[in-house]
């Protein structure tokens, strides 16, 4: 599986996002896409998904075009989006919202296994699987929103900022959980803005920068980039 | 288009005589206006199709005085000011003679200070509010009051049916308002009890509430002063409800679509109307059965009115072409003066000098799925 | 107790009819947070299509048809599958391509695709009321429980009611599709991120919420014994408050306010004063204040203020060969000439105005309602087109205006007092002035309480109070002589001048009319213009930036409100009479579409939106074809704003803006 995103464009209306990028994800990596609030991560991500046309570019998978499908045929394909702000169905238990994770699914007996499985990442979901969705604290419903994109069985699964919100102990925890997710065969591409968290974990990453790649490179030598540890980081 | 066009003529070669079209001296154009689309659509279409068989058939006479009618149609959607719009439009238009039609007092009411300015004569035929009358010298209607309708019928109702007990239900217009006025006042007089009155608006499909309060007050008889549509809804609706009843109506009951959509529950209705579809009077005859193999459908009072007007400006431009030799707006006018007793299946027409019509009404009833002279009649 | 119980099987099976229509409302609206009012349409479909279906002959265009004759039975659901399929195309072809659009959007498309489909109705079936063939359900003979009567049809429709609403129930909490659905309705983007074919669920939801509305009319018509052209308007007005009532969105909810709606109105009906005339008066009223007190609905949960991306998304279908003749003819229309020819436009009609105007008095008085309904438009524009709010109601302004001078000139002066009105000539002017500020004073009250309601629920709730005080006008005899109207009111004149003819009152219009812009232009480039403009744009971000939304909001109810009221007085003069019926709901539509075309949110758009559409009204007269079917008219501005909506949205006049995406 190789995703292959190349001088893609987005706009909204008149005002484009994305002034045509280009990064890859190859197959089993954690890639991360790091920048500053409003730099045009989320729109990526939604391009790929299939949520936002591109004006510009291409998006491969396994160097298939994918721009132009819509966002459940790439749901299909294997390519799957936990949202920024998780998203959950507020108005549905915890298991109607693992059961959508698998709508495009047939009903089988590997569904079953791979909900045995979210409930072995995620035991507090099995806990609370009858209670609403909307009543779940942060961390669980960030926790629900990955369980229900795993559902689906995703050769890459993009996360949008999944410890935005979140305390400290509660972050570590999603990054732990992210990473052993990657170890069980899945392609990751994280986007954060803790940028921190993210580097040590990509094993490729790139910083957006207002709508266009600044720099690119292995997670660790980003992490010691003078560029990325001034701007990103925090750090003098 | 036509019009806009002549008028560019006109304004730019500034020869605006020589450009307006010359019309044949004894054409009569009328300029016929009512409700056609919309809500209440209906009505003007009945008016419509009373008028235009009555225009073919004197256009067929061979001797009919030299005269011959034309029309052109104009929707008013049943609002005022879609009224003064076209009453302007009439006025300028050289070519009308006269405006018939009207479906809503409320429209002619708008629209008569223009048609007064401009001197355009206007024989209505459906409208029936008392503030019409001798609104403009130019005015005149072919139908009744309101309030002499309603009248009438209260007399009839505590004298001639014996009505102790009475409920009233009344559209909430001008026609049901003033009818419903004038008959509540007179059975009081002629010493019948009023147990309720009721408004409804034009329109409603659902009477139960009403009817299921008024079956609680026992009545002996309940007035509908409103058009068939609702009366059907409100016969058939008080015969799920249990509630039998004698059911007596105003004018605007008088439609074959009352019996269509009113079906068994209507049956023993009384109502009132000018025009009784079920006479065996020749002329009666005939005009039931040109409409009819015209238009498919059976004619209401609407339709018969607006035929019977047909006539009685055939009438009166024959008198106006014979006197001035030619048929203009005021001769037009001092004719409809002259005129007297012209025929008509509504009775014989002559207007008073208010505008208003001279004449009774007859009282029907339905059974077995038609319309016969009542058995009781007032005299 | 006889009477109770009749009350009670009438408001139950009333309270069904309701139900089901207004789950229909809360299907779509839950995914798409769009008010289909095209519903009350596709209801009026189902009885006409059952009718025909079960007749031997209908009459179409005219013409006799020989139809199937077919058994109630089978014409009632083929006539479901029919409207179902209709409601199908409806959101294929006017509702999708606008996913992108400005929320205001669709529901405008909806309005029109609804004054479409009534008149097409008309022109198929005629004006007349079609009578119910009659079938065995009629036949049979009522129940009686003590003094209270049941008929079979009214049981057929509780209990179908009934089975109809545990089937949906079930359908959406069990099945794949069923929960899809729910899962759009709480959120859109996630459920496509989870690989639900939106598209597809939202077509799901128009076809079930249209072969429901059909159902529903279907009954109604049953019950009521006909069908008729307009017969869906008002109950599907009314199924849309039962859906706001139950909390829309929440399909038990939709049931619930159905059947509450029906009580309300049948006992309203039954004990309130004059309450069989104010009946449909009870259902708005209910509305109101629910919304001031329970804006989410009975069984609503209030939802935090949403985001941004939470509704109209993009979905890139696939391509098809409606999307691709699509594109092209949006292409034509999108051309930057047509700005330009449209602002020749405005020259040229106000040229040609001139040189039709004084010959002919009939022209004059064409332009002076062109110059009437220009400064209706222009003043609803600055509710709808500069800050954004959708208002149903204005039309109520513009009548507060016109009775408060006509009650004060001839019932108050002239009769109460026997004042001389050619004496107090001066008092017009004053009553522009007091008109307006009347109706400022209503847009206000009305603008208050709706402050914290979304988009939609203003819509309904400004429709309300229009409705509210059309009934009044036309129930409280007393005061405005009800449907009998006012007339004598004197024309307007200066210094015992008479103004009354067609030119003068033109000159007189235009006169408002340039200052009405001229205000509306200070307004606009002031402070107060790019508060609205900005709440139009982006509620959220105006906050953020600091500006009180809530107030700029009432700003614009009152600016708006103040020239209805001024176009009122003006109105009311002109014509010497007013009654009621000049103050529907439909021309509240009309005057909408007109800015609409025109231009939203400019200054000249709406004066030649009602330049356009008057002449065009006018002018059509003539035309052969609209001689024999005079609804034609108003079916063809149906269409035309279907289409402009799609390919320029932003009006014949409108410079393409960016358009607001996921907003
Ligand atoms: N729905 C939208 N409509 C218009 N502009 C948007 C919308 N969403 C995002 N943008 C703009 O696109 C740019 C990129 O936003 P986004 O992708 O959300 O950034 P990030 O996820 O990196 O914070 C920003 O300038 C933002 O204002
Ligand atoms: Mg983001």
């Amino acid at each position: 599986m190789t995703l292959k995103v190349e001088n893609i464009k987005v706009a909204y209306g008149m005002i484009e996002a994305l002034h045509g990028i280009s990064f890859a994800v190859a197959d089993k990596s954690v890639v991360g896409l790091i920048g500053s609030n409003g730099a045009g991560k989320t729109t990526a991500l939604k391009a790929i998904s299939g949520l936002l046309p591109l004006s510009g570019g291409r998006i491969t998978l396994d160097g298939r075009d994918i721009n132009g499908l819509a966002p459940e045929a790439i749901v299909k394909l294997g390519i799957v989006h936990v949202p920024e702000g998780r998203r959950i169905f507020p108005r549905m238990t915890v298991r109607e919202n693992l059961d959508l994770g698998a709508f495009t699914r047939h009903r089988d007996a590997t569904v079953e296994r791979d909900l045995g499985w979210v409930y072995e990442l995620f035991p507090v979901l099995k806990e609370r699987e009858e209670q609403l969705a909307g009543t779940l604290s942060g961390g669980q419903q960030q926790m629900l929103a990955m369980g229900r994109a795993l559902m689906s069985k995703p050769r890459l699964l993009m996360l949008d900022e999944p410890s935005m919100g979140l305390s400290p102990i509660m972050q570590d925890k999603i990054f732990d959980l992210a990473r052993e997710i990657n170890a069980s065969g899945t392609t990751l591409l994280l986007v954060e803005q803790n940028a921190r968290a993210a580097l040590e974990l990509a094993t490729h990453a790139y910083v957006l920068d207002t709508g266009a790649i600044a720099l690119d490179g292995k997670g660790s030598d980003l992490a010691h980039d003078e560029r990325v540890r001034k701007a990103y980081l925090g750090e003098e | 288009m036509r019009k806009a066009f002549v008028y560019l003529t006109a304004a730019a070669a500034l020869t605006a005589l020589a450009a307006l079209p010359v019309k044949a001296a004894e054409e009569v154009k009328i300029g016929f206006t009512a409700a056609l689309s919309g809500d209440f659509a209906a009505y003007g279409e009945n008016m419509q199709r009373g008028l235009e068989l009555a225009i073919g058939e004197i256009n067929a006479k061979t001797d009919n005085g030299g005269v011959t009618l034309a029309i052109t149609t104009a929707d008013d959607r049943g609002l005022p000011s879609d009224g003064v719009l076209i009453a302007q439009r009439f006025c300028s238009d050289d070519t009308v003679d006269i405006v018939m039609g009207y479906s809503f007092s409320s429209v002619a009411l708008a629209a008569a200070t223009i048609i007064n300015d401009c001197q355009l004569p206007v024989l209505a035929s459906a409208v029936t509010s008392p503030d019409l009358a001798g609104v403009s010298p130019y005015f005149r209607r072919n139908v009744l009051t309101d309030a002499v309708q309603g009248e009438l019928a209260g007399t009839y109702a505590a004298k001639v049916l014996g009505a102790k007990r009475i409920a009233a239900l009344n559209q909430q217009d001008d026609y049901g308002i003033g009818g419903t006025d004038a008959f509540v006042a007179a059975a009081k007089a002629a010493g019948a009890e009023i147990l309720s009155r009721e408004a409804y608006v034009l329109g409603t499909k659902d009477f139960k509430t009403q009817l299921t309060s008024i079956k609680a007050q026992t009545p002996d008889l309940l007035w509908v002063g409103g058009f068939y549509t609702e009366a059907a809804k409100i016969a058939q609706q008080a015969r799920q409800i249990g509630l039998d009843v004698q059911i007596l109506g105003s004018d605007g009951l008088l439609s074959p679509k009352l019996i269509e959509l009113g079906g068994a529950s209507i049956d023993g209705t009384i109502l009132y109307g000018m025009f009784d579809p079920s006479v065996a009077k020749p002329e009666v005859q005939a005009f039931v059965k040109a409409y009819k193999d015209k238009y498919g459908e059976e004619p209401n009072a609407w339709a018969a009115l607006a035929y019977d007007a047909g006539y009685t400006l055939n009438e009166a431009a024959k008198l106006a072409a014979a006197k001035n030799g030619k048929v203009d707006r005021a001769g037009l006018n001092a004719a409809f003066a002259e005129i007297k007793a012209v025929p008509g299946v509504t009775g014989p027409t002559t207007f008073q000098e208010n505008g208003n019509r001279e004449g009774t009404v007859v009282y029907l009833q339905v059974k077995d799925g038609k319309f016969i002279l009542a058995p009781k009649q007032l005299n | 107790m006889d009477i109770l119980l009749q009350f009670f099987i009438n408001a139950l099976m009333l309270g069904a009819i309701y139900a089901l229509a207004a789950v229909a409302y809360t299907l779509v609206y839950g995914i798409l947070e769009m008010i289909n009012f095209a519903f009350g349409e596709l209801f009026m479909f189902g009885a006409f299509l059952v009718v025909s279906f079960m007749l031997p002959q209908v009459s179409l265009f005219g013409v006799m048809v020989p139809m199937p004759g077919l058994p109630f039975l089978l014409a009632a659901p083929l006539a479901i599958l029919f409207v179902a399929a209709m409601g199908y195309l409806i959101e294929r072809c006017a509702y999708r391509p606008l996913r992108f659009a400005p929320r205001l959007a669709p529901l405008i498309t909806a309005i029109a695709v609804s004054v479409a489909l009534q008149n097409l109705a008309q022109s198929v079936w005629g004006a007349q009321e079609l009578s119910y063939p009659s079938f065995f359900l009629l036949e049979a003979k009522p129940i009686q429980i003590g003094g209270a009567y049941i008929s079979m049809v009214e049981i057929a429709v509780i209990v179908t009611a009934a089975v109809v609403m545990t089937a949906l129930h079930f359908y959406v909490k069990k099945t794949r599709m069923g929960r899809a659905m729910r899962a759009a309705a709480q959120d859109v983007e996630a459920a496509a991120l989870m690989g639900i074919p939106v598209n597809r669920v939202i077509a799901m939801a128009f076809i079930i919420g249209s072969g429901l509305a059909a159902l529903a009319g279907i009954f109604y018509g049953a019950v009521y014994l006909f069908a008729h052209p307009h017969m869906g308007f008002m109950p599907g007005l009314k199924a849309m408050v039962a859906a706001v009532l139950g909390g829309i969105g929440n399909i038990r909810g939709a049931m619930l306010g159905g059947i509450v709606l029906g009580f309300a109105e049948t006992f309203g009906a039954a004990y309130l004063p004059n309450g069989s005339a104010y009946r449909d008066a009870i259902a708005f009223g209910i509305l109101i204040l629910l919304l001031l007190f329970r804006p989410q609905g009975l069984l609503g949960t209030r939802l935090p203020n949403r985001l941004a991306d939470r509704g109209a998304m993009a979905f890139k279908g696939s391509a098809s060969a409606i999307d691709a003749g699509l594109a092209r003819l949006s292409a034509f229309f999108a051309g930057r000439d047509l700005v330009r020819y449209a602002s020749w436009g405005v020259l040229a009609v106000v040229a040609v105005s001139v040189f039709f105007i004084f010959p002919s008095p009939y022209w004059a008085r064409v332009f002076v309602f062109v110059l009437i309904y220009a400064l209706l438009a222009s003043g609803l524009n600055i509710v709808v087109g500069f800050a954004g709010l959708l208002d149903l109601g204005f039309v109520a302004f513009w009548a507060v205006g016109s009775y408060f001078t006509s009650i004060l000139f001839v019932e108050v002066l002239a009769k109460g007092y026997g004042v001389d009105m050619s004496s107090v000539w001066w008092l017009f002017y004053v009553n522009l002035l007091l008109g307006g500020g009347l109706a400022a004073l209503f847009g206000m009250m009305l603008g208050y309480p709706t402050l914290r309601l979304r988009g939609d629920y203003l819509a309904i709730m400004t429709l309300g109070f229009g409705e509210i005080i059309r009934l009044v006008a036309t129930n409280w005899v007393d005061l405005t002589r009800g449907p009998m109207g006012i007339r004598g009111i004197p024309v307007p004149s200066l210094f015992g001048y008479k103004l009354g003819s067609p030119v003068q009152l033109y000159l007189l219009g235009l006169v408002l009319l340039a200052l009405a812009v001229f205000l509306i232009a200070l307004m606009v480039r002031s402070y107060l213009g790019r508060a609205w403009v900005a709440i139009r744009e982006d509620e959220a971000a105006a906050e953020a930036m600091g500006i009180n939304t809530a107030r700029y909001k009432l700003y614009a109810y009152s600016a708006g409100g103040f020239f209805g009221g001024v176009t009122g007085v003006f109105f009311a003069h002109s014509q010497q009479y007013i009654s009621p019926l000049s103050f529907t709901l439909f021309e509240n539509i009309l005057i909408l579409m007109l800015i609409v075309l025109g231009g939203m949110g400019t200054l000249a758009g709406p004066i030649i939106g009602a330049a356009i559409w008057v002449v065009f009204l006018e002018v059509a007269r003539d035309m052969p074809f609209i001689q024999q079917h005079h609804e034609l008219r108003f079916m063809a501005l149906g269409i035309l704003l279907v289409v402009l909506m799609i390919f320029r949205p932003q009006g014949l006049l409108g410079q393409k803006r960016q358009p607001l995406m996921m907003s």
